[in-house]
């Protein structure tokens, strides 16, 4: 039994508190989920549940937070070894680097607990065996899909054999089937009688494996039940009419990829032979498992990949000898982690830094600069510091920076990734707005709600080959 | 307390070292360092050690444990140690030495390691970021073999960061009042004159002595010797000509902070960079000039070259080197580290160790 | 005159670093690796030292600066001294697996917290590069021109410096986060589930050398072995 006792929370150099009055308990076996908006909370109702916070971040604690009835106050962070665990959404960055082998990252936390060899290894291939990678055991831990590292962060924790596991957003970085894979491992876990703690944005996930869902807002919880109360009915369905894209075939064409192929250096395949039209205006989403070369085929777009075979024509005009300076004039895109798209110390300057580079400068830079972030919602954060703003927020600071650029095809790389259903409806809106505007919109998503609801037109990618290309809603299946 | 009396060690074991090894003349020929030069280097080491240990047996007496030299060793600062190498070992190898700007810039991480967590994190970071280049990576690319002489010289480095940091100087001063900006630009001014007075020309003393009344300056023309450089070596001059560019930017980038946000801070910054240089100069001179015969590849070496022809010997034209270049360098790295630190959420520096003390808190 | 100087170089070189090298079977990677990391080094002493040593036997002028021959021997003998720092460095590090390197001393009692930042700086450097190269990918796609011209590349250099250091200093709080919850804090001693392999020979060796390193030392401080001039 986890207990979480009137506990306020107030992070290290911050006046108010993070936390307020948190009343919470999570039984063994039981699931409990974490919902709410991003902002509201909930990483840091994790970290506080884990006894990390503020044994490892510091700050000041409120009330108590017990485990089967003994508290974690003024407990080191490894004498919580054996009590909680914590996982989190980045697979990456929960990685030690140290290890070469799957078995030795596993292996990490209880090494750290000065056990023998013996008890070492047996606790590894248990919490292997519990999430079901054995096959995965001699891998190097840096090359694997993000559902299968995932679930190596999962094993990694069960190997310290904590009563109680909080996860914050675990699939939130994941395609379908790492959220299978995921979503299985803690049902088995479930059936063990390991409490779990679990905050996602993904509903579904919630509702077919938390017993008790708790909502937040403002640090504080708003209402606690079972997932269908709190949850509601799990209708966020697609009410636009969209035109359909027969609509279109008399567009100029945007985009013309003709039997591109792409090898790594390694020598991977990574694009096999595509033909491929997007015509101006049109809204199409790029869906595929992860690794099949979704991120490869738009970077050819604006050059950042050339190529090892066919052409790629931008507006008519083949892409091969044109920087890619000069093709952002044309094609907008955003990366994947916001994180590695940070380049100013203010949000404006941020948003700035591409619209300058294609040319536009005084009160026509100023105008395109607080569009873009007000189409985002951060017009009120124009100086604040990119890294200030939370996970989700930074993302949508990165499509600013694109939408900025005024350019006539924006590419988005999961552009709903970890957003909460306020912001993912922004998004949609932004897709709206720019394809009314008769500009083409590319997105690679996961997300299947975004891709029925937003676009016209979807391409399968499996292999670096399209497998499928029509009408959105008919490619992709709803959600279950 | 403790502090105090560390130092104290250190200078008293300094000193006994030097009179017992009678390295130096007791009024030090300023044309010539004494014979021994790399002898004063092991002394000085073997003095900071001696004031490391002072230090923290006096801890062990008054607390019975080593908190606040383990403190600055967190997992945070564990995690930071080799993404800080990563930083010195790719900037020092690829900019500094690729494309030959007379600058080092190897040791951002290592100030950023001491400013965030404090002087002996600082310190390791150094040593352990010179041990790395030369032995973790030997044999690849990022491999450096020569660098692990200079451990000391990033120790110190490192050190003096983490101290500055704990003093508050790298702390963001924008806004100030217009007097009390004058007044620091003042007392940073005399700092500076001061250092260079005291610390710097002194050693030029003796390039200068024909010329009466020139007061020393290096630039008032009594080093004849820079007259003919221009129709010698156009690598040379190129190599002037860049360092005087960095000089001016920098010089630029300082102004307009100044103006614009009427920063304090960049003000200390440059006086502590500048003291930096010049302690790291005094011992990275006679490593370089006994382990490399006075060069280290970089662009600074043509300025050995110069003070040689105007008749220094290797080890006194190579401390002429270090005392103009050293100085110049950790100034910029110490402004590129502030601004750095300005980009950074404080969210994440309060964290730190030494993150609140250094830069300050998040919310009043 | 100069001959002493060069002899036990010659001699490490000769005697213990290139049979390494030849047992190996590495020489010839060893020489590349040993030769570009000298050479800038070398060229640099050669110009200095040549050209600003003094000495009797003046070879040839350039404007005021005068070649001799002390200066030649001189920048001769350094580049020898660095040749053979850099050879045997290299054989260290292209016959030890670094990983190797950091479970043995962590074996020998070397904190766990030490070892633990000496394996991740292995990976930090290529972590870096990668990092920076993404940013730089990020920031043409934003319209950044960083192709083409050298010019145009170095321009390139200076707005990635900041981003891939503070995006490094964001990533530190995750990932302390993640080691702090497998109990990276508890101090103590770790069963290490792998460990070189030693054997007697290699005992021996090393006794031998770290004996060596002492001689030399010895032999240097005293006089009995030559120095710089």
């Amino acid at each position: 039994m986890l207990e979480l006792d009137r506990v306020t929370y107030r992070y290290p150099g911050y006046a108010r508190h993070a936390l307020e009055a948190i009343d919470l308990a999570i039984g063994d076996g039981e699931v409990v989920g974490l919902t709410g908006p991003n902002g509201s909370g909930k990483s840091t109702l994790c970290l506080v549940a884990a006894g990390l916070a503020p044994a490892a971040v510091g700050g000041e604690l409120g009330g108590d937070v017990r485990v089967d009835g003994a508290t974690l106050r003024g407990l080191r962070p490894h004498q919580l070894a054996g009590k909680t665990g914590l996982v989190f959404a980045n697979a990456e960055a929960q990685r030690t680097r140290v290890a070469v082998t799957v078995f030795e990252e596993v292996a990490f936390g209880p090494v750290n607990l000065g056990l023998s060899v013996a008890e070492t290894v047996a606790r590894t291939r248990g919490a292997i065996a519990a999430v079901g990678i054995e096959e995965l055991a001699e891998r190097h831990p840096a090359r694997l899909s993000g559902g299968q590292a995932q679930l190596v962060a999962i094993a990694s924790m069960l190997a310290m054999r904590p009563r109680h596991l909080v996860l914050d957003e675990p699939v939130a970085e994941l395609d379908g089937p790492g959220r299978h894979l995921v979503g299985d491992a803690l049902r088995a876990l479930e059936r063990q009688g390991t409490g779990l703690l679990v905050a996602e944005h993904h509903l579904d996930v919630l509702a077919t494996l938390a017993t008790r869902v708790a909502q937040m807002r403002d640090g504080r919880i708003e209402r606690q039940g079972l997932p269908a109360d709190v949850l509601g009915p799990r209708a966020e369905a697609s009410r636009l009419a969209l035109p359909s894209a027969s609509d279109l075939p008399a567009a100029p064409i945007a985009i013309r990829c003709e039997g591109i192929a792409y090898d790594y250096p390694g020598g991977t395949r990574a694009l096999d032979g595509i033909d491929l039209t997007v015509r101006a205006g049109e809204r199409v989403a790029i869906v595929g498992r992860n690794g099949s070369g979704k991120t490869t085929l738009v970077r050819t777009w604006n050059g950042l990949v050339r190529p090892t075979a066919g052409r790629v024509a931008v507006d008519g005009q083949a892409t091969s000898g044109l920087h890619v300076a000069a093709l952002a004039r044309s094609v907008g895109l955003t990366f994947q982690d916001p994180d590695r798209q940070i380049f100013a110390g203010t949000c404006r300057d941020e948003v700035a830094f591409g619209a300058r580079n294609v040319g536009l400068a005084g009160r026509e830079l100023e105008a395109a600069v607080f569009e873009a972030l007000d189409a985002v919602g951060l017009a009120d954060q124009a100086t604040t510091n990119p890294y200030d703003l939370g996970p989700s927020r930074r993302r949508l600071l990165a499509h600013a920076g694109v939408l900025a650029m005024r350019t006539p095809i924006v590419v988005l790389d999961e552009p709903t990734m970890g957003l909460d259903a306020v912001e993912r409806a922004r998004v949609r809106s932004i897709v709206e707005a720019l394809a009314a505007g008769g500009r083409t919109v590319v997105a690679i998503s996961h997300d299947a709600r975004f891709v029925r609801a937003s676009f016209d037109r979807a391409i399968v990618l499996e292999s670096g080959r399209v497998v499928a290309d029509g009408p959105g809603s008919s490619i992709v299946p709803a959600p279950a | 307390m403790r502090v105090v009396i560390a130092a104290t060690a250190t200078v008293v074991a300094a000193v006994v070292g030097v009179l017992a090894v009678g390295v130096f003349e007791p009024s030090p020929n300023p044309d010539q360092l004494p014979p021994g030069a790399n002898l004063f280097m092991f002394l000085l080491a073997a003095a900071l050690v001696v004031g490391f240990v002072a230090y923290a047996a006096i801890e062990w007496l008054q607390t019975r444990r080593f908190e606040s030299i383990t403190r600055q060793f967190d997992t945070r600062t564990i995690v930071l140690i080799p993404l800080a190498i990563a930083i010195n070992v790719v900037l020092g190898q690829t900019v500094a030495s690729a494309l030959k700007v007379p600058l080092y810039l190897d040791s951002i991480g290592t100030i950023l390691v001491g400013v965030l967590a404090g002087p002996f994190a600082g310190a390791a970071t150094g040593l352990l970021s010179n041990l790395a280049w030369t032995f973790l990576f030997a044999g690849t690319p990022f491999g450096s073999p020569f660098a692990w002489p200079f451990a000391i010289v990033a120790a110190e480095i490192g050190l003096l960061a983490g101290l500055f940091g704990y003093a508050g100087v790298f702390r963001s001063r924008p806004n100030t009042p217009p007097g009390k900006l004058l007044a620091g630009i003042v007392v940073a001014l005399v700092l500076l004159g001061a250092l260079v007075w005291y610390g710097i020309l002194p050693h030029y003393a003796k390039l200068c002595a024909g010329q009466p009344g020139s007061g020393g300056s290096v630039t008032s023309g009594c080093l004849d010797l820079f007259q003919p450089i221009g129709s010698i070596d156009p690598v040379f001059l190129v190599v002037a000509v860049a360092f005087l560019v960095l000089l001016a930017v920098t010089v630029i980038v300082l102004a307009v902070r100044l103006v614009a946000r009427r920063d304090l801070g960049v003000v200390y910054v440059t006086v502590a960079g500048a003291a930096c240089g010049v302690v790291s100069a005094l011992i990275a001179a006679p490593i370089a000039a006994y382990v490399f015969g006075g060069v280290t590849g970089s662009g600074t070496d043509f300025l050995v070259l110069v003070f040689q022809q105007a008749g220094s010997d290797l080890r006194t034209a190579v401390l002429q080197q270090s005392l103009i270049s050293d100085p110049i360098d950790k100034t910029i790295t110490f402004l590129v580290v502030y601004a750095l630190l300005r980009g950074a959420s404080r969210r994440v520096t309060v964290r730190f160790p030494q993150g609140e003390r250094a830069i300050g808190t998040v919310e009043a | 005159m100069a001959g002493a100087g060069f002899v036990l170089p010659a001699l490490i070189l000769g005697g213990l670093v290139l049979p390494g090298a030849v047992v190996a079977g590495m020489t010839a990677r060893l020489l590349r690796w040993s030769v570009i990391v000298t050479l800038p080094i070398a060229i640099s002493v050669a110009i200095v030292s040549i050209l600003g040593r003094a000495g009797a036997t003046v070879l040839f002028m350039i404007g005021p600066f005068d070649a001799t021959l002390e200066g030649v021997a001189f920048a001769a003998e350094v580049a020898l001294r660095l040749f053979v720092v850099a050879m045997a460095l290299a054989l260290f590090g292209l016959t030890t697996e670094p990983r190797a390197l950091v479970a043995d001393l962590e074996r020998r009692g070397v904190s766990p917290r030490l070892t633990f930042a000496a394996a991740a700086t292995l990976d930090a450097v290529p972590a870096m590069a990668e990092r920076a190269r993404t940013i730089q990918g990020a920031q043409r796609a934003r319209g950044l021109d960083t192709e083409g011209s050298v010019g145009a590349r170095l321009r390139g250099v200076l707005p990635l410096v900041g981003p891939a250091i503070l995006g490094a200093l964001h990533d530190v709080e995750a990932r302390s986060l993640a080691l702090e919850a497998r109990a990276f804090d508890r101090p103590g001693p770790r069963h290490l589930l792998w460990a070189p392999p030693d054997s007697e020979r290699q005992r021996a060796a090393r006794w031998l050398l770290l004996a060596a390193l002492v001689a030399l030392v010895v032999g240097t401080l005293t006089g009995v072995l030559p120095r710089l001039p």
